[in-house]
């Protein structure tokens, strides 16, 4: 048989077998796919805080670095006064804030920097701390239902401990 | 018998480089580079993760093409407490960037150690099957430099592609470029050995590497042009038999690089369409004075660069090689690669990313090793050698001193230096050596190889978090 007759038997022989492969590998991602894909699956793998993460009760202890610049004017500013002389100080960006209120916010905080949040009978825990020591604004203004909106380009603050005239020094400068 | 010493020698040396390779690759490699200094290497493991658990790969981009754009803080190793500078990531669903392959070694193996969320892919996980094909890779150059140089050329560049700075830090990323490196150095074992045995299924075998790389990256379209080009400059056989083994050749490598397509019409054709064609449009990120840029600087990232050497050795002694018109049939299997990448490099064009070099680096070793080794040719090219070793080894000496104020080290440059370049111009000018002066020329080059491996290892060993952080 010539090189080219040879060629030619193994090159049919070839793509037979392998457009059974393609086939099967196609039918076979989409059985996959159709049978264990959900969105609240792909939640869940976004939004799970991993075992392996260290996990903390002080919501000072972290700070989320930087600024996100591609949100442009979507963002929140986050600020968290311990009142041990320790603060957490972060710029989020909106769109990853699915929840768009107070404690919407407050909540991705807490799972981004590893701390628990709850709010619970009109009480807000940030890990360790509660109200009614635990004091938040909202651009200066007190927030008294963490179901409020979030004000775009605004700044949340919590302040733990700390007096109404402490409170108001922060504001005054 | 000599010949069977020589052998056990290659394999001592080349077992010691793997050892030693795997060591300094693992030495704090969760720590350097940082992680999040490249969020690739998560969203590479991301893709592979969701793609074992319910075949739908999930990404970070940011390319146009994408119907869904889903900004998220995922705080796997803590990376908003350092890289990631505030910015969301840009999980884009179904991901096509590129194809799955190093998703599914990464995504893999992190899922094999119990990962099953995102933040789970932590850098102490995934970088090590990494560095596992890093490994691998050293034992693919010193067996090409076999094939094509022998077994000096062999043994130097195990122990060059070990220890090298740049080659220890590349070797721990998580990029497809780590994928497509050891296939390429198969890829040229294999059609090596198909040139001698002339057995169909090892021009299959060949073929399916090349075509397995495409699924790395597209760019590892490479790896298919090198194949065709080295079948086809095989001028010891006729035209019609070369023409029909690159007719194989191509066929079986593009139907293996075609099944990404299949994947893709598989999950979402149509986004698949969009993505690549947005791909397409990609800004020409490496900028007109690349290739000026690739020999003169080795970079890590895009904005981290490491000072090493030997790459710089090796763009200049392909030149050489190239020349060498007795040797440039067996070459070719070092310089087609290289030209052939280089080619694609230049092409595809997107970000000056220090990991797109990756593929480079195995052949350019081989090349420096081969200029290494000249002097034991041919003696009077012994300069040749000598400037092979003192450019890195000055290198690493001068980042060493930086460090470290050690006298000590400075005099003794001064003095080898010294003698080396006498040495070398002496022996390339005047003067045919007697067999003693051969013999103690090789010992002073033996020295100048063990000082240049010496300070690979001394310069890697200073690689920690601090030293780091003040790379630029």
């Amino acid at each position: 048989m010539s090189t080219w007759k040879e060629t030619k038997v193994f090159l049919t022989r070839y793509l037979e077998i392998y457009i059974l492969v393609a086939v099967f590998m196609f039918f076979g991602l989409k059985w996959h796919k159709n049978k264990n894909y959900s969105t609240e699956k792909l939640e869940e793998m976004m939004v799970s805080v991993s075992d392996l993460r260290d996990k903390t009760d002080d919501p000072c202890k972290y700070s989320i670095l930087g600024d996100p610049v591609a949100a442009k004017f979507d963002y929140i500013k986050v600020f968290i006064f311990c009142g041990d002389g320790t603060k957490s100080t972060n710029s989020m960006d909106l769109r990853a804030v699915k929840e768009k209120t107070v404690i919407g916010a407050l909540r991705e905080l807490g799972r981004v920097n590893g701390f628990e949040v709850k709010y619970e009978d009109n009480r807000l825990f940030l890990g360790k701390y509660s109200s009614p020591d635990l004091k938040c604004f909202q651009n200066q203004k007190f927030v008294n239902d963490f179901g409020t909106d979030i004000k775009v380009s605004g700044t949340i603050e919590c302040y733990y401990n700390f007096l109404p005239k402490e409170i108001a020094v922060f504001y005054e400068k | 018998m000599k010949n069977n010493r020589r052998f056990y020698l290659l394999i001592l040396v080349i077992s010691i480089s793997l050892i030693l390779g795997f060591k300094l690759r693992n030495r704090n490699y969760n720590e350097v580079p940082f992680p999040g200094e490249s969020l690739d290497e998560y969203s590479n493991s991301w893709v592979g993760l969701s793609l074992i658990q319910f075949g739908f790969p999930v990404g970070q981009s940011g390319l146009a093409g994408y119907p869904i754009t889903d900004n998220r803080y995922i705080n796997v190793d803590r990376i908003y407490q350092g890289m990631a500078n505030g910015n969301t990531l840009q999980m884009n669903y179904p991901w096509f960037d590129h194809p799955p392959m190093m998703g599914l070694i990464s995504g893999g193996y992190s899922y094999i150690k119990g990962a099953r969320v995102f933040e789970d892919t932590t850098t102490a996980t995934i970088r090590k099957p990494i560095i596992l094909m890093s490994v691998v890779t050293i034992g693919l150059t010193s067996i090409l430099a076999y094939l094509i140089f022998g077994w000096k050329t062999a043994v130097v560049s195990s122990l060059v592609m070990a220890t090298s700075p740049l080659m220890v830090i590349n070797g721990r990323m998580v990029q497809a470029e780590n994928g497509i490196t050891p296939l390429f150095l198969l890829l040229m074992i294999c059609l090596w050995f198909y040139k001698k045995i002339r057995k169909r299924y090892l021009l299959v075998l060949c073929a399916f590497l090349s075509g397995m790389a495409v699924l790395f990256k597209l760019s590892g379209v490479a790896l298919i042009f090198s194949g065709v080009l080295v079948l086809l400059t095989d001028n010891k056989r006729g035209l019609s038999v070369r023409l029909s083994e690159g007719l194989i050749f191509l066929t079986v490598s593009l139907s293996i690089a075609f099944l990404f397509v299949v994947y893709g019409a598989a999950i979402d054709f149509d986004v698949f369409v969009s993505v690549f064609f947005s791909n397409t449009n990609r800004a020409y990120g490496i900028g007109l004075n690349a290739i000026s840029e690739l020999i003169t600087s080795t970079k890590v990232t895009s904005s981290k660069f490491l000072g090493d050497g030997w790459p710089l050795i090796g763009w200049l002694g392909l030149f050489l090689l190239i020349g060498k018109k007795e040797i440039i049939s067996k070459s070719r299997f070092v310089w087609i690669p290289i030209l052939v990448y280089l080619s694609v490099y230049l092409f595809f064009g997107s970000e000056s990313y220090g990991w797109y070099r990756i593929p480079f680096m195995p052949f350019l070793m081989i090349i420096v090793s081969w200029l290494i080794v000249r002097f034991s040719q041919n003696i009077k090219e012994t300069f040749l050698s000598v400037f092979a070793l003192l450019i890195p080894i000055g290198i690493n000496v001068s980042r060493l001193t930086e460090a470290h104020q050690i006298p000590l080290l400075i005099s003794t440059w001064r003095f080898t230096t010294l003698i080396a370049i006498g040495m070398a111009i002496v022996l390339g000018v005047v003067y045919k050596p007697g067999k003693k002066l051969t013999i103690l020329i090789y010992i002073l080059m033996f020295l100048l190889f063990m000082a240049a491996i010496y300070t690979n290892i001394l310069r890697t060993d200073m690689l920690s978090v601090e030293y780091w952080y003040k790379a630029h």
